[in-house]
């Protein structure tokens, strides 16, 4: 396949690079970070020959890499992106260079490992995006955790102990059920394709027996909604934001919270739709409950990087309710407010970072009136607000507006045998969403900008240093492009989403049966075609217990 | 004319309109602080007279030719690009200058302009960069409002209508130094964003009517106003919606509060009141030209909706009067010049929403252009009075004096009139406009309101509420007229009331022009829209707005099958005079009750009845019915309990302590639990193993309680007794009962059975067996009784 080097090539730069850092002599910090951004930088660019090759009207995997990998368990190394994960990946190796730059004079002590880190967990989060392979994900879904959890357990703040061992212990128990759950998937698709796999294409066309489904969607669902967050699974990450350095948080709301999304619309979606319908009323009323609750919650902080990373819990509570809503708006609109707010939260980050570094204090009783002081960083800051506050013509808007309209309008089209509760009325609480934005962003915004500048110690506050000043022009242009003209993205995702919901309706209609090849197993009512073909043997004895009452240790 | 060759720099010159004004506000945000006022003003103004050229040049050229061809409801249209594309939902980012629209701009460029050269003058005292912030915020205003006045579909007027929620929010806390300013631009956006969001759920709820009718995906996308408006929508719109309503019912009434909020109605007026707080210029800005007369447009240019809906014509007529009365009884007490502007900006506001809520359309834009023209010149000269008193206030501090005034504080005008004259004149043409008097263009624009209350009869409309709807707005002129004048009395009658008023002066020549212009036209304007009579019949352009308007109008009841029926009636000439001449009186009226009490000063009759019968009444009017205080104990309070209780509660307590933290500290718990145990000393390890033994031994061989087996071969039972713990087992003494008669059975030796294991035919056991066992040492008996299943071939 034409390009499908690229995707390997992207994931071996950063990886590369970290351990080309670290052999770099300790001291010489201007120098590791002039590699780290040079570094990724070029993952960047070459990130970006993934649109040439990419065909924008195929629905299928494409750039697709496949070599064998560990033979004995079937486990490929086999990478490819489609509508779905493109601009997840590009939104990836565009945030890592934009945010070293940006937190350029952040961090001191230890910048050789500082970079590694940083670099590895490019490497982690990339080849989650693009693994198509149950076994590779999992590798690289655990890669992830571990720069997080070091960025956070030595250069975070005072409680970063704490903060890094909580992160890593509510991931980990998501991500162990799923482990199992993968197990199950994984020893039942061997009896139906004859042969074990870790193939995600072909798992996909295994289709489990109905229980089995409920419990590895659960199990699958957990991990992800803890990603996500999904409400009450969210306390993780406020404690992690707040304590995490400044390079770590625009990663962490940036990037590493879509893959909650990425992974219901990816893995837990597909492989197990019956399970997905099981849960999914449920979802979406943690999902509504999030949205307004974040909102609420974010009002009451008095710590800006709090209330901002509560405002991460209400916006991917949109991502959420767009993905269940099933309709091709909500879904599309659902990854593009991912796009979105990885640029308007990361931008929020690093805006939090610039006033960080010059006044060590992130309470917001310690701000005001730094418009005066600062008019630059006032301005494009407020364009940043203005877009995660979801102002029509800046990027958030698109997003919230798709995924709320997709669940108004969803009830319609629901397939059979799937649905959320009243889908009016839940887009209708998800858009107060909209209201409460606005309340709590600008009650943010009026406290550190607006208001006497009555504070000695703000009186001193330098604007922003061209580096930094490079970085907001940036993402002030990129949440303005993206508000102006979506349909570019959108058009190049609707294939994708289109299949996407497609098949998700026609094998959540798969009636109940064993395990077997999706579409193959006969209706109950014997066909009335008199030349109905015989139907296959039926696939060998069904499972026992599901996996996850099964395996929990 | 072929819209498509309508370009300039290959953009559609519709797109232009908005554009010329972003641009300017483009260049000023970014690259203003760095030069002079001179550049800034001068990009500033001249984007905003660009646009209004190129706006008087599009309705009179490309647009006047489709209306003589009969498309003036098309009009212009011109797409600039698809916006969003999902599915089968396209947005496109299109414009359509229709005879309604075409309106609008003309307001909007032309008054703007006018305020953009009026703020010239009133800004020069800011700082170099905050003077290129305001006219950067100015041009995003203006901008904005074109968009949403142009835009050919809801999510493109979905655009505007937050941009200009914004810019109230920018230039409302303009002087954001001081936290109530800044406090008041958040509360115009937070109140308008509820509005917004009524307004998002009746965009969808549109959509969703119609996604199935055949036009849902033409090129002009979806929501397209003129797809709407196609009579193959009706049917969509009337179907049934929640109870026997029509659908029109619902997403009008989620529209309408959206328009709530741009156009202060109730009960989302609160935030314009404090709108004031911004510079006067922005406050005429958003008081006649932008922002608020949004709402009235956009119902407007929903005509085809409302006109389906009976029930929803009834929600904005009356929520127009309430406002309108509620308001104007707000400004009888109020003290500040900008405020007592602001209440009677909510109340003209209600007036145009009546007009609304009786299908009476033409009406609505009549009164919304009048009203632009005499409020942006009342807040211009208002604006033009304050800058005066600061002049004086400037003067007393240059001469060592303590300033007595504050430059809108009207109590301590008056007089001002021998040193303001132009102003003077400007503000006293436009409060006749405002109170109704012939021939001022508010008194034809008021009165065609009045005229079609007293007519509308669509299907479902109670008879007597249009005659209501009359009365209720009768009231609520003769209170405008007497506030409006109690205002002009107090400012600039009588004699100076303070040092400050005293040496007060007139205002240069940027900030006076505009004042006579909008003066012209606030006396003028009246004379496009004069009532149609059959005797004595007045030259076709005397009434040109209203067939201007009409093709972009819906006038028609919407009904399938039965005949067409106005909503609105046309009264007889002699009615119409008549009406007429009740409405002049009634103004009249107003204003001799204003000079009676105010004419030379407040006279001493207004303390007598402040304090005397009318007490309570003048409270309440001067604490503005205590509404804002009503929100924050109901809403603003509640919502921070909420938030706090929630976060400290539910967030911190509930989940993050209890749940989360409480599953780590049972995990914790077990841990430290082993670590007692697992200490290293051998002596507890020790005691560990013997107390260990010593419970399995109990639990393994105490716990086992005498009992017997059994089991059938061959038509034969074999019982076998197992004695159990603690009983000397092997020398226990056994009896059996294998009949069932109660007492022990004897062997064939007639001694009584002592075996531990028994074999007896199956037809000889009885249904109850029996086993007792002797404790040899203890002499304790134990018996054992079970029930037999009986398993007899």
């Amino acid at each position: 396949m034409p390009g499908s080097f690229i995707l390997p090539l992207i994931l071996a730069l950063p990886l590369l690079g970290a351990i080309f850092v670290m052999c770099t002599p300790k001291a010489e910090a201007s120098l590791h970070r002039g590699l780290g951004i040079a570094i990724s930088t070029i993952t960047f660019l070459v990130s970006l020959l993934i649109l040439k090759f990419f065909n924008p009207k195929s629905d299928a995997f494409q750039l697709v890499f496949d070599t064998e990998w560990i033979p004995g368990l079937g486990a490929h190394f086999k990478t490819g992106i489609d509508g779905i994960s493109v601009f997840l990946v590009i939104l990836t190796t565009f945030l890592m260079p934009l945010t070293l730059l940006g937190t350029r004079k952040a961090v001191e002590k230890h910048s050789r490992e500082f970079i590694a880190c940083m670099l590895v967990l490019e490497t982690g989060m990339l080849g989650a995006f693009v693994a198509l392979d149950l076994f590779l994900f999992y590798v690289a879904w655990e890669v992830m955790l571990i720069p997080m959890y070091l960025l956070i357990g030595i250069w975070g703040g005072q409680r970063r102990l704490y903060a890094s061992i909580k992160f890593v212990i509510y991931t980990m128990v998501g991500s162990l059920l799923m482990l199992v759950a993968i197990f199950y998937v994984y020893v039942s698709g061997a009896e139906v394709l004859g042969g074990y796999t870790t193939d995600l294409e072909r798992l996909m066309t295994v289709a489990l027996p109905y229980n089995a489904q409920v419990w590895c969607f659960a199990a699958f669902a957990l991990a992800f909604a803890i990603k996500v967050p999904l409400f009450p699974l969210h306390t993780w990450l406020p404690d992690a934001h707040v304590e995490a350095p400044t390079a770590g948080s625009v990663i962490l709301a940036g990037v590493l919270l879509k893959f909650g999304i990425y992974g219901f619309l990816r893995y837990a979606m597909p492989l197990f739709p019956h399970g997905a319908a099981v849960w999914a009323p449920a979802l979406a009323i943690l999902s509504v409950i999030g949205i307004i609750y974040g909102a609420f919650v974010a009002f009451a902080q008095d710590d800006v990087k709090k209330l901002v990373a509560y405002s991460s819990v209400s916006h991917l509570g949109f991502c959420m309710i767009g993905v269940l809503s099933l309709t091709a708006m909500g879904v599309s609109g659902s990854i593009y407010a991912m796009l979105s707010h990885g640029l308007t939260t990361g931008g929020l980050f690093l805006g939090i970072g610039v006033l960080y570094e010059r006044r060590h204090t992130r309470r917001l009783a310690e701000y005001g009136g730094i418009w005066k002081q600062m008019p630059i960083f006032s301005g494009l800051f407020l364009i940043v607000v203005m877009g995660s506050a979801g102002l029509p013509a800046l990027s958030g808007f698109v997003g919230e507006f798709l995924t709320i309209f997709g669940t108004f309008i969803s009830g319609d089209t629901l397939p059979q045998g799937y649905s959320i509760p009243m889908p009016r009325l839940m887009g209708a609480l998800s858009a107060t969403g909209v209201i409460l934005g606005a309340v709590y962003l600008l009650y943010m915004f009026q406290k550190v900008f607006f208001g006497k500048l009555d504070k000695a110690r703000n009186g001193k506050l330098p604007d922003l240093r061209p580096h930094e000043f490079v970085v907001f022009v940036i993402l002030a242009v990129a949440i303005f492009l993206g508000g102006l003209f979506p349909r570019p993205l959108l058009t190049v995702m609707e294939p994708t989403v289109q299949k996407f919901v497609r098949d998700f309706g026609r094998r959540v209609a798969e009636p109940d049966g064993p395990a077997h090849i999706f579409g193959s197993l006969p209706t109950p009512p014997p066909a009335a075609a008199p030349n109905a073909p015989t139907p296959p043997p039926a696939a060998p004895s069904a499972p026992t217990p599901p996996a996850a009452e099964g395996g929990t240790p | 004319m072929d819209s498509s060759k309508l370009q300039i720099l290959g953009l559609p010159m519709l797109a232009w309109v908005p554009l010329l004004p972003l641009i300017g506000a483009f260049l000023n945000l970014t690259l203003g602080r760095r030069w002079s006022k001179t550049t800034t003003h001068t990009i500033a103004v001249g984007a905003v007279a660009l646009a209004c050229i190129l706006s008087i040049y599009l309705v009179t050229g490309p647009l006047w030719q489709q209306f003589k061809a009969g498309n003036g409801g098309t009009g212009v249209e011109q797409i600039v690009y698809t916006w969003i594309e999902v599915g089968t939902f396209k947005a496109q980012l299109a414009f359509r200058l229709d005879t309604l629209s075409a309106v609008m701009i003309l307001i909007v460029t032309f008054i703007g302009s006018l305020i953009h050269l009026y703020s010239v003058g009133y800004m020069h005292g800011e700082t170099d960069s905050g003077y290129a912030r305001y006219f950067g915020y100015l041009n995003l205003f203006t901008g904005s409002m074109l968009i949403l006045v142009l835009a050919a579909n809801l999510p493109v007027m979905f655009i505007g209508w937050e941009g200009v929620g914004l810019c109230s929010f920018l230039l409302i806390g303009f002087w954001f130094e001081n936290e109530n300013y800044a406090t008041a631009g958040r509360k115009a956006f937070v109140v308008n964003r509820i509005g917004d969001f009524c307004f998002l759920l009746g965009m969808f709820l549109l959509y969703w009517a119609v996604k199935d009718t055949s036009f849902a995906t033409t090129a002009r996308g979806s929501l397209d106003f003129a797809n709407l408006r196609d009579p193959a929508a009706g049917p969509a719109f009337v179907q049934g919606f929640w109870g026997g309503e029509r659908l029109a019912a619902a997403a009008g009434i989620f529209l309408f509060i959206g328009a709530c909020g741009k156009s202060a109605q109730i009960p989302l007026y609160v935030w314009l009141p404090d709108a004031m707080a911004g510079p006067t210029p922005v406050s005429a800005l958003i008081h006649a030209a932008t922002m608020v007369t949004a709402g009235v447009y956009m119902i407007c240019r929903m005509s085809f909706l409302y006109s389906a809906s009976t029930t929803a014509l009834i929600v904005v007529s009356t929520v127009g009067l309430l406002t309108a009365l509620a308001a104007a009884f707000m400004a009888f007490a109020q003290t500040d010049l900008k405020k007592v502007l602001a209440y009677s900006t909510v109340s003209q506001l209600g007036f145009m929403f009546v007009a609304a809520g009786t299908g009476n359309w033409v009406a609505a834009i009549f009164h919304l252009g009048t009203h632009a023209f005499f409020k942006a010149c009342l807040f211009l000269g208002a604006g033009s009075v304050m800058h005066g008193m600061e002049h004086g206030i400037e003067h007393l501090v240059a001469n060592g004096k303590q300033p007595d005034a504050t430059s809108g504080d009207i109590t301590k005008m008056g007089g001002i009139r021998k040193h303001m004259p132009i102003t003077r004149i400007t503000f006293m043409i436009s409060c006749l406009a405002i109170a109704g008097i012939f021939p001022f263009s508010g008194f034809f624009s008021k009165d065609e309101i009045l005229a079609g209350d007293w007519t509308v009869h669509p299907p479902g409309w109670p008879v007597w509420y249009g005659k209501l709807l009359w009365g209720g707005l009768l009231i609520a002129a003769l209170g405008t007229a007497f506030y409006m004048w109690r205002l002009y009395f107090m400012v600039f009658s009588g004699d100076e009331r303070s040092e400050t008023a005293k040496h007060s002066h007139e205002s240069p020549a940027t900030m006076t022009l505009p004042l006579v212009v909008l003066a012209f036209f606030a006396t003028i304007a009246g004379f496009f829209g004069l009532p149609h009579l059959k005797e004595p019949h007045l030259p076709s352009i005397t009434h040109g707005l209203s067939e201007w308007l009409a093709p972009s109008l819906t006038h028609n009841w919407y009904m399938p099958g039965s005949p067409e029926q106005h909503i609105a009636g046309h009264p007889t000439d002699a009615t119409l005079l008549a009406l007429m001449g009740i409405a002049l009186m009634i103004g009249v009226a107003g204003i001799v009750i204003a000079y009676v009490l105010y004419g030379r000063g407040p006279s001493p009759a207004v303390d007598r009845i402040a304090d005397g019968p009318l007490h309570g009444a003048y409270e309440a009017s001067k604490n503005k019915l205590w509404v804002d205080e009503f929100y924050d104990l109901v809403i603003v309070r509640p919502f921070r309990y909420v938030a706090s209780g929630l976060y400290n509660i539910v967030d911190r307590f509930i989940i993050d302590t209890v749940a989360v933290n409480g599953v780590a500290f049972v995990v914790g718990l077990f841990g430290r639990l082993s670590r007692w145990v697992q200490n290293g000393q051998v002596q507890r390890y020790l005691a560990g193993v013997v107390i260990g033994a010593a419970l399995v031994f109990m639990m393994s061989e105490c716990s086992r309680k005498p009992t017997f087996t059994y089991e059938v071969k061959d038509n034969e039972y074999t019982f076998v007794a197992e004695p159990g713990a603690g009983v000397a087992g092997a020398k226990a003494r056994i009896r059996w009962d294998l009949d069932g008669n109660g007492i022990p059975d004897l062997d064939t030796n007639g001694k009584p059975v002592d075996a531990r294991e028994v074999k007896i035919r199956a037809g000889e056991v009885g249904s109850i067996v029996t086993l007792w066992i002797e404790d040899p040492i203890t002499q304790k008996t134990v018996s054992v009784t079970r029930k037999i299943r009986e398993e007899v071939q």
